[in-house]
């Protein structure tokens, strides 16, 4: 075992591999750890849960190691959430289930309990048992107009940094070319690429943060 | 037809729209930044949406989910489909929910572990497979339903064909 110590001298990159290592759903997808596989290709796979909230709860996971679902790759997200629904409609024909659950939980806060990102497919019938019901609460108007508001404000921020990566990608290689209609074709490969570089940018943008203490102090 | 998404879609308070989808905040919170990420056209359960939209709808999932978290500053994110009523889905239009978390805030999305033995798992490990064995075709399916479709613009009609056809034939 590694101690304390030694694990605060590691560098992320070093940590990362140490978590990859001791990932029991790395080994999983690996098949180091013997699993119930129902399905697998060859980015992901799909096992059973070995403590299921009902018979048939599948755990689909990427078959890298990913902590927590920002990381995901868009290919792979996409791949996984296609997979995902398939499993979804498996689980309904081969249980006879009258639904599904899709889980996912991100932090520790959210009930994650591995460092590997999963979807949980639990299937669902009626008077299961199971609460997994999303209560419904209201909060004071003033607040959700605030949080839509920062939303908003993020979101369409976000989208507006997306375009103008897109638009500096674009303008390097295509700078003899001057087009008129430069407006509306950038605004075209924009929303196309918008999802691939929101990662990048994520890191690279720095929020409001008053906005939001503001809110919260409130 | 009155579907309560179908109305947000329509003419509701949005914080992002793009041609597939709406993001809203949830009418009916579980937590402060209960966010809704809904198809626009009226789809009731997961497996009725086509698997390119199924795709996007979480790529955007994504992004949003990570801008809450960093906006809110929330401790975790939970991401849940109700799909079906006996999954507690309460309008009859598939969406995703982002639901924001943070420590003992109450909201307990959780499960007592339930025993089977290796006989019932195994069972169900056979009965799942079967039906996951045609799993996989989905983005050639995609692929494939787009190129038709571009071909379909270009590749002249029967008629057409024809036509040409006689008047190669003419001397």
């Amino acid at each position: 075992m590694v101690t304390e110590e030694e694990l605060s001298q590691m560098s992320p990159e070093e940590i990362a591999e140490f978590q990859k290592q001791n990932c029991v759903f790395c080994q999983i997808a690996s098949g180091k750890v013997p699993s119930k596989t129902v399905y697998s290709d060859e980015e992901s796979i799909a096992v059973l849960d070995i403590n299921p909230a009902a018979k048939g709860h599948i755990l689909l996971m990427p078959k890298e190691h990913f902590s927590v679902m920002p990381q995901l790759p868009e290919e792979l997200a996409e791949h996984l959430f296609m997979v995902c629904k398939s499993l979804s409609q498996a689980a309904l024909k081969a249980l006879n289930c009258k639904g599904t659950t899709i889980f996912i939980a991100n932090g520790v806060a959210a009930g994650q309990k591995a460092p590997h990102f999963m979807i949980h497919i639990i299937p669902r019938n009626d008077d299961d048992g199971l609460s997994m019901e999303i209560p419904s609460k209201s909060f004071p108007k003033k607040d959700m107009e605030a949080v839509g508001a920062i939303l908003k404000k993020v979101l369409a921020k976000k989208q507006k940094v997306d375009a103008e990566v897109v638009k500096e990608e674009k303008a390097e290689p295509a700078k003899v070319k001057k087009t008129k209609t430069k407006d509306s074709s950038k605004k075209k490969k924009a929303s196309n690429k918008k999802k691939g570089s929101s990662k990048k940018e994520a890191k690279k943008e720095k929020f409001d943060l008053d906005d939001i203490t503001k809110v919260l102090g409130d | 037809m009155n579907c309560d998404y179908c109305e947000i879609v329509e003419k509701g308070e949005k914080l992002f729209e793009d041609d597939k989808l709406v993001v809203a905040l949830s009418p009916v919170p579980a937590s402060l930044g209960h966010v809704l990420v809904i198809p626009k056209e009226h789809f009731t359960i997961l497996e009725q949406i086509p698997d390119f939209i199924a795709g996007h709808l979480f790529n955007v999932t994504n992004t949003v989910s990570t801008s809450v978290f960093e906006t809110l500053r929330v401790h975790g994110i939970n991401i849940i489909i109700e799909n079906g009523i006996s999954a507690g889905q309460r309008i009859a239009h598939f969406a995703i929910n982002i639901v924001p978390r943070s420590e003992n805030d109450g909201l307990g999305f959780n499960w007592t572990p339930k025993k089977f033995d290796d006989e019932e798992m195994s069972t169900v490990e056979l009965q799942l497979k079967e039906q996951t064995d045609t799993i996989g075709g989905f983005e050639k399916e995609e692929k494939k339903a787009l190129t038709v479709d571009d071909a379909h613009e270009t590749i002249p009609t029967n008629e057409d064909d024809y036509m040409l056809k006689q008047l190669n034939r003419l001397p």
